[in-house]
């Protein structure tokens, strides 16, 4: 480097290496969290491996019981049960439930945030929504513990039980034995968690609509919900999609507000109306005081399942994004 | 309107035309079609009503049940004390965990978002976004299942250290998420005019793009702060909580004030589920109170 540009940058050759010095530490952090992924994946992974060596993964996923020390009712022989499967279903199916609650309610609030509602109106409601999102899943918890899980039990459960139930399996509830907490209160709270989601996704979907789409349609004289409903809705199905799914993630993984009241019992439901346990919950109740090593093995093979799953779910939202990105640049 | 169909080549009769496609099966009926519009912005509204019910129910009972026992023997008094046993050792557990989870958290997540934002070619950045997508993506009680199996099982044992590594691994990504967002909004013009005066680099981003952007980093960092102030999972094998009061030892167990309002609320004695609620108190008035603060400065331009 020559004389006069080591003067322009003041200090010469020391600010080149600190520059190189800057530039690697910002890396350091960007590769700390890749680390961070991977040592998820090998710690859960080896910890856990006498389960998938021992056992197999298709029956560690596939077995109901979840029982260290497992009596055989018939014969009195003693054997080790230890399977992911009440887990499974039991986070699959609250998950669903918050989903098919929040998912259509959400899109509906985005859609009358967007296109209906008075400006101010739509700040005040936005603010709103943002704010449920911000209370800690403790704090909803404590409230399905105490407060929704009693009313939803002396109210909407049994109507729903005696309705849909008598139609669609999965739904009936116990009419002696009327329960608190089940995969179906867990569902309802995760609803109450996952619809800030599912609304700020909408809203920035719908809102990024082109408006000479909207335009093009109402200048034929289609009403407002017309419009929306075959041309809005219809262009941003995919990006409310990821968003639906962002959501469901969200819930797969959601620990203490479910843990709080889906009722802890390693079985799996025959109805959404019975207590029932999830991955998360699961290993939020037992992982603390486990001494039994195949126990502690399959907890953390709870662990890689549900971590699997999040990561596949944000795998997913990715690839719909791209296809997103290419339907606007063909628009 | 009737329609020749026998003029029309097969098949295309049934097919239903654009406008019959696009204006749905009332077509041609006006009064029902305006009746549809009126309805469905009214279920929208309703939509939007239902779904602010809980945030009104949640905060209105968190009230209602832990005002009564939110005195200030509550608040000044250790959970371990046999007299009158309050909230003090969570509320400055999570006063001393929460920081210092920030601090390691908050600094590597700046540091990554500066890199994604400032360094790194388009292609690195994508792959950078996505990596804290499934981060951001991954259930924060896997925070804690790692801390557990790696620090908490082979060197510290249960120990606030640990809790305040499980809660920094939670708040690492939402930190690079914010910071990065909110360095790629500083316009390049700024970092030309420092680069043109002979500024290296790294002093053009510490000197320059930082302080134009910090009004948002401060708010991703605030958001952070109030995420792991709420946080339960992460702190469930890690920190653990303790009835005594914890001041200062990082090496031993520590309460936190979510970890308090979990562990009373399943407590069957009702004195301590009355604390559960006042504590429940204590941490929305203060997560909301970040949020408020942050968020209420800045949804109106989320919203046009």
């Amino acid at each position: 480097m020559d004389d006069r540009l080591r003067r322009l940058t003041r200090s010469g050759g020391r600010l080149l290496s600190a520059d190189a010095l800057f530039r690697r530490s910002t890396l350091v952090a960007v590769l700390a969290a890749g680390a961070l992924l991977v040592l998820l994946f090998a710690v859960l992974v080896a910890q856990s491996w006498p389960i998938w060596a021992d056992r197999g993964i298709v029956p560690f996923l596939t077995t109901p019981t979840w029982a260290p020390n497992y009596v055989d009712p018939v014969t009195g022989a003693t054997s080790v049960q230890i399977g992911a499967l009440p887990m499974i279903v039991g986070t699959v199916l609250s998950s669903i439930i918050g989903l098919v609650v929040a998912g259509p309610l959400g899109v509906l609030v985005a859609v009358f945030l967007v296109e209906y509602s008075p400006r101010r109106l739509a700040i005040g409601l936005t603010f709103l929504v943002e704010l449920i999102a911000a209370i800690p899943s403790v704090v909803i918890g404590i409230w399905g513990l105490y407060v929704f899980s009693i009313f939803s039990r002396d109210t909407f459960q049994w109507w729903i039980a005696s309705t849909i139930g008598r139609v669609i399996p999965f739904c009936a509830e116990d009419p002696a034995n009327p329960t608190r907490f089940s995969v179906f209160t867990a569902g309802m709270v995760l609803a109450v968690m996952i619809v800030p989601m599912v609304v700020a996704v909408s809203r920035e979907v719908i809102r990024s609509v082109p408006l000479s789409l909207r335009e093009g349609h109402t200048g034929m004289g289609a009403t407002r919900w017309e419009t929306i409903r075959h041309v809005v809705l219809p262009t941003a199905r995919i990006g409310i999609l990821g968003g639906v799914m962002l959501a469901f993630g969200r819930a797969l993984g959601e620990t203490i507000a479910v843990t709080m009241v889906i009722g802890n019992v390693d079985q799996v439901p025959t109805s959404v109306f019975q207590p029932g346990q999830s991955i998360a919950s699961k290993i939020a109740t037992n992982l603390g005081d486990v001494t039994d090593q195949v126990e502690l093995a399959g907890l953390l093979g709870l662990g890689v399942v549900l971590l699997v799953v999040s990561v596949g779910l944000s795998v997913i939202v990715r690839l719909l994004a791209r296809r997103l990105g290419g339907a606007y640049v063909a628009s | 309107m009737a329609v020749r169909t026998d003029l029309v080549p097969d098949g295309a009769a049934q097919r239903p035309s654009a406008a019959d496609r696009l204006l749905g099966p009332h077509r041609g009926n006006e009064r029902m079609r305006a009746v549809v519009d009126v309805v469905m912005r009214l279920v929208s509204l309703a939509a939007a009503i239902v779904v602010i019910v809980p945030l009104v129910a949640i905060v209105g009972y968190v009230l209602v049940k832990g005002l009564p026992t939110l005195t200030l023997e509550f608040l000044t008094h250790a959970s371990g004390n046999t007299e009158s046993p309050g909230a003090l050792n969570a509320i400055l557990g999570s006063l001393q965990m929460v920081p210092v989870a920030l601090l390691i958290g908050g600094s590597l997540g700046l540091l990554a978002g500066i890199y994604l934002a400032e360094y790194a070619g388009p292609r690195m950045a994508a792959g950078g976004t996505f990596l804290v997508d499934v981060l951001l993506g991954v259930p924060s009680i896997l925070a804690g299942v790692l801390v557990y199996a790696t620090l908490v099982t082979y060197w510290t044992g249960s120990s606030a250290i640990a809790g305040s590594v499980a809660l920094a691994v939670v708040m690492f990504p939402i930190v690079i998420r914010a910071s990065e967002e909110v360095l790629r909004l500083v316009p390049g013009s700024i970092r030309e005019a420092s680069l043109a005066l002979g500024i290296a680099r790294w002093r053009t981003v510490v000197s320059v793009v930082v302080p134009v952007a910090r009004a948002g980093l401060l708010t991703g960092i605030m958001l952070a702060f109030a995420r792991g102030f709420g946080e339960t999972a992460p702190l469930l094998f890690t920190a653990r909580g303790s009835e005594s009061l914890n001041v200062g030892d990082f090496s031993s167990p520590m309460a936190a004030l979510p970890l308090f309002v979990y562990q009373n609320s399943r407590l069957p004695d009702r004195t301590f589920v009355a604390q559960a609620w006042s504590a429940a108190i204590v941490l929305l008035a203060i997560v909301l109170a970040i949020n408020v603060i942050v968020r209420g400065r800045s949804v109106g331009s989320r919203v046009e």
